[in-house]
């Protein structure tokens, strides 16, 4: 076990070692900081998409979702998507369905660094089943069957415009005022998006259709059944429950983490070599010093912790800066996107990833570390 | 008990001032192959036996290939004889592994060379400074100490100067600097003033002079220069491997 001071010492000369070649050491970091800005944009993205299915399925947790076969999904707003009411009386009417909740959806999305916009049409009455029971007001009062030109939006989407109960908000040039507030639920649909009446919603859209339909069962065991029964019904429509959504969405960010991880052996692999050419050429360069080194005191140990320590080293300075930079990547990725792709850099993305970035300088150092140690003190006095 | 003993064992022996017969260093039937049993093979040292006493200054002198750099490395602990038992301070060296040589070096040898081998991006400082991290001293200690030696070798002026910014002499003052730093039984030179011109060399010579007389270190210097053998105390001579004055 390394000393206090030997480990301040090891690391302060490996510092000193490491300045030498400025430009060496700064394009060897760079190698390992485009990898570790790849692992990170790349996990904000993993992580983001997996926290939106993650509220997603909170939501959802239960119900069946149908829409209209081959309409587009979230992102462009379900176009093509139009269920009649009759086509809701019938699912309304088969058996173990308990209430057919029609929804439309309004999404808006930002231009440049603006912020994207999506507000939800449903009936008052069915909102619990979006924003839960148990989340109260944060100020202000619920949406009402009655309302009209009216708003109840989420904190989120209540802090990001700076907006307070009486404010108006506009959409497609139609104006409503914010009548409520919802506490924050950490879920993030219903903290994001806005909420108007299912009338409104269908004037703003121009279209009496519904574009999804949640389907709530009396007993959650029923979902499958329920879900097949609509499409042999109606093949019109599809009808995935959330376990199928959940598969789904495993999927996808299994896929993502796959690619992420694909991305990352490269990186591995590109870093590491980089990492390991230039502690090859430092040894190199050093044997002499080394030699010397040796020759008044140092053991093999202590040769071989040293430049493994500067490896690390380089390798931390690249893996701190490529966390920063994947952070920034993520910003432009939301940004760009108007936020309809979450990119989140949690805790734990960075402490992986910088992990990663020290694991590189292991890797890349042990072999020029392990040839250090094994100088002849003798040969390497006398090394020209 | 039988656990402590083996901890003492494994530990590697500490070089004392009481030496064996008032020998510093004893080397006591030393051969030294290079290549053994190759038909490059060739035979270094021959039969060496010699006894470097505490507090002396010699000189190990001799043509080149005689024998006397690698009777230097051999005493130094950087290098193991084939055959024989050198003894520092009582402890036969010969049988330490090499981690165990590096810590007796470390703490009871100063090395002294001909191209002086300081770090080139570091300062005058931090080179002395070097020779005591590398053992573990704390900073503030390192650094305490390396401007107390710099100031013993003269060179006050220079702590923040690199080696290309100081001449060969000054340079070989902070490698005695360098080489006093963990407070050695012995300092070993390999030819310390080859390098260095008539006047300067004898300044070099004098330092070493005064910290073998004033403050009792042993110095042993491998040197072609009749001036050292001059001022030495005992002049050790080798041909072809075999001492042929001042051995025993």
């Amino acid at each position: 076990m390394q000393s206090p001071d030997m480990c301040d010492n090891m690391i302060d000369l490996a510092f000193k070692n490491i300045k030498r070649q400025r430009s060496r050491t700064a394009l060897t970091a760079v190698g390992i900081l485009i990898g570790i800005a790849v692992i990170v944009a790349l996990g904000s993205f993993a992580e983001g998409i997996n926290s939106f299915f993650q509220s997603t399925l909170e939501l959802s947790a239960g119900k069946i979702i149908v829409e209209q076969r081959g309409a587009g999904g979230f992102q462009s707003g379900f176009a093509g998507s139009d269920i009649t009411d009759e086509q809701v009386a019938a699912i309304g009417a088969l058996d173990g369905v308990k209430e057919v909740v029609p929804v439309n959806m309004y999404i808006e999305s930002g231009l440049g660094f603006s912020i994207g916009t999506v507000v939800i049409g449903i009936n008052p009455e069915n909102s619990g089943i979006f924003v839960g029971q148990n989340i109260g007001l944060y100020s202000g009062r619920g949406l009402e069957p009655d309302d009209s030109g009216a708003i109840m939006v989420g904190k989120n989407f209540a802090d990001d415009r700076g907006l307070v109960v009486g404010d108006t908000v506009t959409l497609k040039d139609t104006d409503f005022e914010v009548i409520g507030i919802l506490e924050l639920s950490n879920n993030a649909n219903v903290d994001g998006s806005g909420m108007i009446t299912i009338q409104d919603m269908q004037d703003l859209l121009g279209t009496q259709a519904y574009q999804i339909l949640y389907v709530v069962p009396y007993d959650v065991r029923d979902s499958e059944k329920i879900a097949s029964d609509i499409i042999d019904d109606d093949d019109s429509l599809s009808a995935m429950t959330s376990k199928d959504f959940a598969r789904t969405a495993s999927d996808v960010v299994n896929q993502i983490r796959l690619f992420m991880f694909g991305m990352g052996a490269i990186a591995a692999v590109i870093g590491g070599l980089g990492v390991l050419n230039t502690m090859i050429m430092s040894v190199l360069e050093r044997r002499r010093e080394i030699g010397v080194m040796k020759a008044i005191g140092a053991t093999r140990a202590r040769v071989l912790t040293q430049i493994v320590t500067e490896s690390m080293l380089i390798s931390l300075i690249g893996g701190l800066a490529g966390v920063f930079l994947g952070w920034v990547a993520s910003l432009i990725l939301i940004a760009a996107t108007g936020g309809g792709i979450p990119a989140t850099v949690t805790p734990g993305l960075a402490a992986i990833s910088i992990g990663f970035a020290l694991l590189l300088g292991v890797g890349g150092g042990i072999y020029p570390a392990w040839q250090a140690a094994k100088v002849d003190p003798v040969e390497a006095l006398r090394y020209e | 008990m039988a656990k402590k003993a083996k901890q003492a064992a494994r530990q590697p022996k500490q070089a004392t001032r009481t030496a064996i017969g008032g020998c510093a260093i004893q080397v006591s039937g030393v051969n030294k192959y290079y290549n053994k049993d190759l038909p490059s093979e060739v035979h270094v040292l021959k039969d060496v036996n010699v006894c470097f006493e505490s507090g002396t200054f010699v000189s190990i002198m001799g043509p080149s290939g005689s024998g006397k750099t690698t009777l230097l490395d051999i005493i130094g602990c950087l290098m193991k004889p084939t055959s024989g038992k050198v003894f520092l301070g009582g402890v036969d060296t010969s049988r330490l592994s090499d981690d165990e040589l590096a810590q007796i070096r470390g703490k009871t040898i100063g090395f002294i060379f001909q191209q002086y081998n300081l770090v080139p991006s570091f300062t005058a400082l931090e080179n002395v400074e070097l020779a005591m991290r590398i053992v573990g001293k704390s900073r503030p200690y390192a650094k305490k100490r390396a401007l107390e030696l710099l100031d013993t070798v003269g060179l006050s002026h220079r702590i923040n100067n690199m080696p290309s910014q100081m001449s060969g002499g000054e340079q070989q003052r902070v490698a005695i600097a360098r080489a006093l730093a963990n407070e050695p039984k012995v300092i070993l030179g390999d030819e310390p003033t080859g390098n260095l011109d008539t006047k300067t060399g004898d300044k070099i010579l004098e330092l070493l002079r005064r910290l073998n007389k004033e403050q009792g270190y042993t110095v042993i210097v491998v040197t072609h220069d009749k001036d050292v053998s001059r001022i030495a105390d005992k002049a050790v001579r080798l041909r072809d491997g075999m001492i042929t004055s001042g051995g025993g």
